[in-house]
């Protein structure tokens, strides 16, 4: 079942993207119910699979790099989903679940077939930063392509290209909105999440390991996203330099996500 | 033998000239006069008057001869003092279902001189209760007006062919509602009170507008439109100053040097501390010196961009066209199915009378038979097997109605087999 599933989900998020895709390059706007019902179905489906695999586990999946990705794809479309209903705009679907559906090809691909857990990660402490860690990466990976998105809006106005970006996104100001909204949140999350870590630290290694390279990305892109909000707040900067911060702290998560978890020594590898 | 025939007969933009148009368009409150006298000539039963700017329709109700549309075409040239009525070129008339498609695709805007224009629909509802008020519709023109108001609706709601601004005026507020989220929260500056100028001041106006300040060379022009659109006039050495304090700018001026100078424009931009400041720039020569737009937080976009909007969305409507005729083909499936049961009605009725009198005519004489105490028996009797008797007649009528294959026939032979009588003979 869990093999099953694991194959089904990607190529479900794969169709929805498409679909998003054909709604967003073709303007067509009578499918868009239809798209929605069918990204509820898919995140139905995947919360299905995220149940089968702990009752087949018998433990949170958050063991490995791979576990987490899916659990970041379901909370951002989680949250989109939210976003689009209070919203009710489905033109930056194709982008965010497009982002979905490569945490989950990522997640499938190199999930292990076989599992077990460190006896450390049983911790409910461990897994309330774990789940406020998936939060916060899913509330930064969906501010970061808002940002994104009124980038390309901003430069299409500024150039005085009215194409399908200017026609089929929303306002700027909303963009702007949405994305301080998501870096505000993930914010909260990370913060929380490096709290939770020390402590956690403290109470299963009795000291607290800072210069580690997860830590380290972390930290960084907690204050990246702290100058993002303080900026926003205090300082008064415009929108495009904004999006350009939290690029930056995005591209920090990426960083740690792969590079640090795959090609550096970290004691977060407890697999 | 169809009782009746649905006729439009009308000019408009895509016929006729504008001093065509003008010479036959009639004010609403001659409306009714005009309609009086169709249903006066004694050749039509119902009549409405459709007459905006870019046409003038009458939509008639009556048998169906071609000698009564000579007619009425006479009498709108005399009435007018015309003679287009007459031109088969400058004029057009459709029967029928052409005609109800006619007047769906008007109320939908595709017929419209600015493809999905919104104002005709409320257009086409101020024609309709004219004539109701008039007395001049009955059930075929409020059933075709009815549907037509419904198919208006449906093609606004399930296609985007009012979507987009389609004048260089509203494309300039739909720019500004791709920047801004909500203008009621916003301020603008109108600097220039020309015809341009005002128009995109009032579509601001229209989306509510928080505040609206307008400054002209001429202050009173300034004033007037001010009060007209509850505004405040500047006088027009102090606008630059609402450059820090302003969200939108609108220059439409025929000064030959820039209304606004970078480098007078930066310092007062610098304290509005990265809000954005969008400036629209509808004047020939260009009023807003472009590097300005180099800025962060400030765009400026001039009457070129606004026109390529433009172009855009109206290239978008036209795509539109398909999927809406596509919703009025269906209302026409419709309605055709009710004007054909309309069609087969008399008959029916005609059928059913007779047969009543028959019946009660044969009742009245076998009374004598029968106690009377047992009267209400005969007359549930009589009744029940008149009622199984027609009951096959008349589903066959129905459907040779709804289907059209051999109606006439059908019917015809219905006349002559039991010599009935239509309403008007009776």
């Amino acid at each position: 079942m869990v093999e099953l599933l694991n194959i089904i989900l990607p190529a479900l998020y794969v169709l929805v993207t498409l679909l998003y895709a054909f709604h967003f390059f073709s303007e067509e706007r009578r499918s868009g119910n239809l798209i929605t019902t069918l990204l509820g179905l898919t995140l139905g489906v995947h919360l299905l699979y995220i149940i089968v695999r702990i009752t087949t586990f018998h433990h949170y999946p958050t063991a490995s790099p791979a576990q987490v990705f899916t659990l970041i794809a379901f909370a951002i479309g989680i949250i989109y989903l939210w976003i689009e209903a209070m919203l009710s705009v489905k033109s930056t679907g194709m982008f965010v679940i497009g982002l979905v559906a490569g945490f989950q090809l990522l997640s499938s691909a190199t999930i292990a077939r076989t599992d077990t857990i460190n006896p450390l990660l049983q911790s409910p402490l461990f897994s309330l930063h774990t789940s406020a860690a998936i939060l916060g990466y899913s509330g930064i990976t969906i501010s970061a392509l808002y940002a994104t998105l009124y980038l390309l809006l901003f430069y299409d106005i500024k150039g005085s290209k009215f194409g399908i970006v200017y026609n089929q996104l929303p306002p700027l100001e909303v963009l702007d909105s949405m994305h301080m909204k998501a870096a505000s949140a993930g914010f909260s999350f990370l913060t929380v999440t490096i709290l939770l870590g020390i402590l956690w630290l403290k109470l299963a290694f009795h000291h607290v390991m800072l210069l580690d390279w997860k830590i380290i990305t972390a930290l960084v892109t907690w204050a990246i996203f702290g100058i993002v909000i303080a900026s926003k707040k205090f300082w008064g900067w415009s929108g495009k330099r904004v999006a350009y911060f939290s690029l930056t702290g995005f591209f920090m998560i990426l960083v740690s996500m792969t590079v640090v978890n795959y090609f550096l020594t970290s004691f977060h590898r407890f697999h | 033998m169809k009782a009746f025939e649905i006729y439009v007969i009308g000019l408009n933009h895509k016929s006729a000239s504008l001093e065509q148009r003008e010479s036959v368009a009639i004010a609403p409150q001659e409306l009714d006069t005009y309609l009086k006298m169709i249903i006066s000539s004694g050749h039509w039963s119902e009549v409405v008057g459709l007459s905006t700017c870019n046409r003038t329709e009458w939509y008639v109700v009556g048998p169906t001869n071609p000698e009564f549309v000579k007619c009425l075409r006479t009498l709108l040239n005399i009435a007018n003092s015309v003679d287009h009525w007459s031109n088969p070129e400058v004029t057009y008339v459709k029967k029928h279902t052409d005609a109800a498609r006619h007047l769906f695709r008007v109320a939908a805007g595709l017929d419209s001189q600015v493809l999905g224009e919104p104002q005709i629909l409320g257009q086409v509802k101020d024609a309709f209760t004219i004539a109701m008020e008039a007395n001049t519709t009955g059930p075929i023109l409020n059933n075709l007006f009815q549907t037509a108001f419904h198919v208006g609706k449906e093609v606004r709601a399930h296609t985007e062919i009012g979507a987009g601004a389609v004048s260089v005026s509203s494309a300039a507020v739909e720019l500004a509602s791709k920047i801004f989220r909500d203008l009621s929260k916003r301020s603008a500056l109108l600097i220039g009170a020309g015809e341009t100028g005002e128009l995109t001041a009032r579509h601001l106006k229209s989306k509510n507008i928080n505040t609206l300040y307008i400054t002209n060379r001429t202050p009173e022009k300034a004033e007037n439109l001010a009060t007209e659109l509850e505004g405040y006039a500047l006088p027009f050495d102090e606008y630059l100053e609402q450059l820090a304090e302003v969200d939108i700018v609108i220059s439409a001026t025929n000064s030959p040097k820039y209304t606004v100078e970078a480098a007078s424009a930066k310092p007062l931009i610098s304290r509005r501390q990265n809000r954005p400041l969008f400036f629209i720039d509808i004047a020939v020569p260009r009023d807003i010196d472009p590097s300005l737009n180099k800025l962060d937080n400030v765009f400026v976009n001039d009457i070129e961009d606004l026109n390529i909007i433009v172009h855009k969305n109206l290239d978008l409507r036209r795509e539109e066209i398909p999927p809406a005729d596509a919703i009025i083909d269906e209302e026409i499936s419709s309605f055709t199915d009710w004007l054909k049961s309309l069609e087969v009605k008399p008959i029916i009725a005609s059928l059913h009378r007779k047969f009543e009198q028959l019946r009660q005519a044969e009742v009245e004489k076998s009374k004598k038979y029968f106690s009377q105490e047992n009267w209400d028996d005969l007359e549930k009797l009589t009744t029940g097997l008149m009622k199984k008797f027609l009951h096959i007649p008349m589903m066959q009528l129905r459907e040779a109605a709804q289907n059209g294959n051999g109606q006439l026939k059908r019917i015809e032979a219905a006349y002559e087999l039991f010599d009935l009588k239509t309403d008007h003979e009776e």
